[in-house]
C-alpha cells in the first residue's frame, strides 16, 4: 500500500495517465448521458405522435361507422399479440366494450393527451392518450413502458463497448504523450543532477527543438554556461587576489621581521644600510617607528584593495537589478565630478573641458559619480602637462553619451581588450599609482546601470564612451 | 564624560575603549545589542559606539530604537560592512557617524571629537582664533595678524573644518565628506591639491608654517607655541 502510494506521488507518468483518463471518462459520460436523455426523449415522442394519430383513426372510424364500427376496430387491433400496445373502450357506464386491457384504470381522466398508468397488479407501467367520444364512451390507447426501456437498454449496450474502449485508447494516448514529455523532463533531471555530482561541464540535450521544452533546456544550458563563466572567473579572481596580496603581505612581513632583527640584535638597521652603507646605527624607537609606520602603510593598501574588490563585487552582483534606481541627469553627476577634479587639472595645467546637456537616465547618483569619477581621474593621471581633458555629455535618439577623452600615450590596442579586468594594468601605467582595479569598478558601475562602455583612441590618448537609455 | 561600546569582539572593545579612554572618557562595554540598547536608553552617556553585527540586536536596530525612544546620544557605528551604501543606510537609520573597520586610530579620534563638538548644546562660536588666525564664520572671511586672505568657498570650508580640530589630525575622509559630501575615495588625493592651494594662501610668507602634513593619511591646522 505504501509502495503504491509512493509510486503514485513519485510517478507523473502514472498520475497524468490516470488523469487523462479521468478526464476522459468524466467528458464522455457527459457526451453519453446528452445523447442517450436526447434519444429517449425522441422515442417517446415518436411513441406518443403514432398513439395521438391513433387515436385520430379511431376518432374518424366513430364518426363513420359508429360504435359497431369502432368497437370491431379496436378488437381487431387488439388481437395483435407481438403490439406492445394495449386499447381499452369502455362505455358510460365504464363497462368495458372492447380492448386487451381490463379496466379503466383509476382516476385516469376521460380526456387527456399524455397520461401514465400501471396494470391492476402493478407491475407494468403505460403511457398513452385517452379520448372522450360522443355518448360519454372513453377510448383508451398506451404503450407498455418496458418496450421502450428495452429498446434505452439495448442502445446502452451497443455504446458500453465503445465507450470503454476509447477509455482505453484516451489513457494509451495519455500515457504516450505523458511518457514523451516527461522523458524529456527526465533527460533535464539527468543533466541537473550530473551537474549537481560535479560534472559542471554536462549540457542539456533537445534544446534545438522551438518548443517549451526546447526552450527550457536551452535556458538550462544558457544557466550552467553563466555558472561556468562565474566559476571560471571566481577562480582567476582568487588566484589573481591571493597573488596580488601576496605582495603587500609580504612587504608587510619582511618590515616588521627587518626591524624585529635590528631592535634585537640593536646593531643597526638594514633599513638605513640600503640608504646609506656607512651611517651610523640609528636608535630603536627610531626603528620601529619606521617598521610601524610602513607596517600601517602596507595594510592600508591591502584594505583599500579589499574595498575595492568589495564595491566592485557588490556592483557586479547588483547588475540589471532596477529595484532602488532613481533618476540621475548626468549634467549633474559630471558637474558634480568636475567640482571635485577642476582644482587637480589646474594644478598640472590640464585643461578641463566640459560641455554637457541635461541626460537623466535612472541610477544610483553616489556609484555614477564615483564611476565618472574613476575615469576622469584616469584622464586626469595620464593625460601630458599642458594637454588637455574634455568631458562631453550629448543625447542620440534614445541614448545620453558620455565621453571622456584625454590626449596622454592612450592604450595600446592589445591591452583595451582586458582593461577592465581586475588588477589589469598596462605597462604605462605601472609606475602610476593605483591598484589596477578602478576600470575595473567602473565597468561594474556601468554593467550596473546597464550602460554600454567602449574604449576608442584619441589619436593621441583614450577617449571612454558610455552609453545608455535615457529614463 | 561616560561613552558605551556596543562590541562583541573583545579585542576591538578593548582596543575602542582604549582610545576613548585616551580622549578622557569613562568608557563602559557590553558584548549584547539587546543589553546594549537597555543601557543606552537608561543612562546618559555621551557618546556610544556601536558594531553593527551584534548578538541579540545589530547595531542599526538599536540606533532606531534608540531614535525611536528620542534617545538623542551621539551614535557611531563601527562595521565591517564599509561600503558607500552602508555607511548612507547607517547615516539615514539615524547613526551620527559611520566608521568602516579597520579604521585608523587616528580617524577614529577625530570622528569622535567631531560628534562632540556637534553635540556640544553651546551655540557655536562666529569668531574662530587659531594663533595669528582669525576666522569669521557667517561672514565667511580669515585674516591672519591682521591681512585678509581671499579663499575659495572649498578652500574656506577646508579651513573650517582644520580649526573645528585645530591641534589635531584630520583625515582626508573626513575633509571630502565635508568639503565635497563625498564619502568614497577618489584615487587622486584632491585633497592634497586644495590643501597646497589653501597652503600657499594661509603660510606663503609667513614664518610659521600653520597647517601641517600630519602623519599617515591627513592635515592638521595648528597654533604655533607662544
Amino acid at each position: 500500500m505504501r509502495s503504491l502510494r509512493d509510486f503514485y506521488a513519485r510517478s507523473a507518468l502514472f498520475r497524468f495517465t490516470l488523469l487523462f483518463g479521468v478526464i476522459f471518462a468524466t467528458g464522455s459520460a457527459i457526451a453519453f448521458y446528452l445523447a442517450y436523455s436526447t434519444v429517449s426523449a425522441y422515442t417517446q415522442a415518436r411513441v406518443q405522435d403514432t398513439i395521438e394519430t391513433d387515436i385520430r383513426g379511431f376518432r374518424d372510424i366513430f364518426t363513420a361507422s359508429g360504435l359497431a364500427g369502432l368497437t370491431s376496430a379496436v378488437t381487431v387491433r387488439s388481437q395483435d399479440q407481438t403490439s406492445p400496445r394495449v386499447y381499452l373502450l369502455v362505455s358510460d357506464q365504464g363497462e368495458k366494450i372492447a380492448g386487451n386491457f381490463e379496466s379503466w384504470p383509476n382516476n385516469l381522466p376521460a380526456d387527456q393527451n399524455r397520461i401514465s398508468f400501471s396494470d391492476p397488479d402493478g407491475r407494468q407501467k403505460f403511457d398513452g392518450a385517452a379520448t372522450l367520444l360522443p355518448g360519454n364512451i372513453r377510448l383508451l390507447i398506451a404503450h407498455n413502458r418496458a418496450e421502450h426501456e428495452a429498446l434505452l437498454a439495448g442502445l446502452r449496450r451497443e455504446l458500453a463497448l465503445p465507450a470503454l474502449v476509447a477509455l482505453l485508447v484516451a489513457m494509451a494516448a495519455g500515457y504516450l504523450v505523458s511518457r514523451r514529455l516527461l522523458a524529456r523532463i527526465n533527460a533535464l533531471n539527468a543533466t541537473c543532477k550530473a551537474v549537481e555530482a560535479g560534472d559542471v561541464s554536462a549540457r542539456a540535450t533537445g534544446f534545438q527543438s522551438p518548443d517549451e521544452f526546447g526552450q527550457l533546456a536551452a535556458s538550462v544550458n544558457a544557466m550552467l554556461a553563466r555558472i561556468a563563466v562565474l566559476m571560471r572567473s571566481v577562480h582567476d579572481l582568487s588566484d589573481h587576489v591571493a597573488h596580488e596580496m601576496r605582495t603587500p603581505l609580504a612587504r608587510l612581513r619582511s618590515r616588521l621581521e627587518r626591524a624585529r632583527r635590528d631592535i634585537g640584535s640593536d646593531t643597526g638597521p638594514d633599513i638605513g644600510r640600503s640608504v646609506a652603507p656607512h651611517s651610523e646605527p640609528l636608535p630603536v624607537a627610531q626603528i620601529a617607528h619606521q617598521a610601524f609606520d610602513g607596517a600601517i602603510n602596507e595594510t592600508q593598501k591591502i584594505i583599500d584593495m579589499f574595498s575595492a574588490l568589495l564595491d566592485i563585487a557588490a556592483a557586479e552582483s547588483a547588475a540589471g537589478d532596477v529595484r532602488g534606481l532613481k533618476p540621475v541627469d548626468l549634467a549633474q553627476t559630471v558637474a558634480d565630478v568636475v567640482d571635485i577634479y577642476d582644482v587637480v587639472a589646474e594644478d598640472r595645467s590640464i585643461t578641463l573641458a566640459v560641455s554637457t546637456v541635461s541626460a537623466t537616465i535612472l541610477g544610483e547618483p553616489i556609484l555614477l559619480m564615483r564611476m565618472v569619477a574613476n575615469v576622469v581621474d584616469n584622464a586626469l593621471k595620464f593625460a601630458p602637462p599642458g594637454g588637455k581633458v574634455s568631458i562631453s555629455l550629448t543625447l542620440s535618439g534614445v541614448d545620453a553619451v558620455l565621453e571622456i577623452a584625454d590626449n596622454g600615450k592612450g592604450m595600446a590596442a592589445e591591452f583595451q581588450d582586458n582593461a577592465f579586468e581586475r588588477f589589469a594594468r598596462a605597462d604605462a601605467a605601472q609606475q602610476t599609482p593605483g591598484h589596477g582595479l578602478g576600470l575595473t569598478l567602473v565597468r561594474a558601475i556601468a554593467l550596473r546601470h546597464g550602460l554600454h562602455i567602449s574604449l576608442e583612441n584619441n589619436n593621441p590618448g583614450l577617449r571612454v564612451i558610455f552609453r545608455g537609455r535615457l529614463a | 564624560m561616560r561613552a558605551l561600546v556596543i562590541e562583541d569582539d573583545s579585542s576591538t572593545a578593548a582596543h575602542v575603549a582604549d582610545l576613548l579612554a585616551i580622549q578622557g572618557f569613562t568608557v563602559e562595554t557590553c558584548a549584547n545589542g539587546l543589553q546594549g540598547l537597555k543601557l543606552a536608553a537608561a543612562n546618559a552617556y555621551t557618546l556610544v559606539v556601536a558594531d553593527r553585527m551584534l548578538p541579540g540586536l545589530d547595531g542599526l536596530n538599536i540606533v532606531g530604537r534608540l531614535r525611536e525612544l528620542e534617545v538623542k546620544t551621539p551614535i557611531l557605528i563601527l562595521s565591517a560592512l564599509g561600503r558607500t551604501e552602508n555607511k548612507v543606510e547607517g547615516l539615514e537609520r539615524g547613526a551620527d557617524d559611520y566608521l568602516a573597520k579597520p579604521f585608523a586610530d587616528d580617524e577614529f579620534a577625530a570622528r569622535v571629537r567631531a560628534l562632540l563638538r556637534r553635540a556640544k548644546p553651546e551655540a557655536h562660536p562666529d569668531v574662530m582664533l587659531i594663533g595669528p588666525l582669525e576666522i569669521r564664520i557667517k561672514a565667511r572671511t580669515v585674516h591672519r595678524t591682521g591681512t585678509h586672505i581671499a579663499l575659495s568657498p572649498k578652500e574656506f570650508e577646508l579651513l573650517h573644518c582644520l580649526a573645528e580640530h585645530a591641534g589635531a589630525y584630520v583625515p582626508r575622509s573626513i575633509l571630502l565628506e565635508r568639503v565635497w559630501n563625498l564619502r568614497f575615495d577618489p584615487q587622486t588625493n584632491v585633497v592634497d591639491v586644495h590643501i597646497s592651494r589653501l597652503r600657499s594662501k594661509i603660510d606663503d610668507g609667513f614664518d610659521i608654517a600653520l597647517i601641517k602634513s600630519a602623519r599617515g593619511e591627513g592635515y592638521m591646522l595648528e597654533a604655533p607655541a607662544p
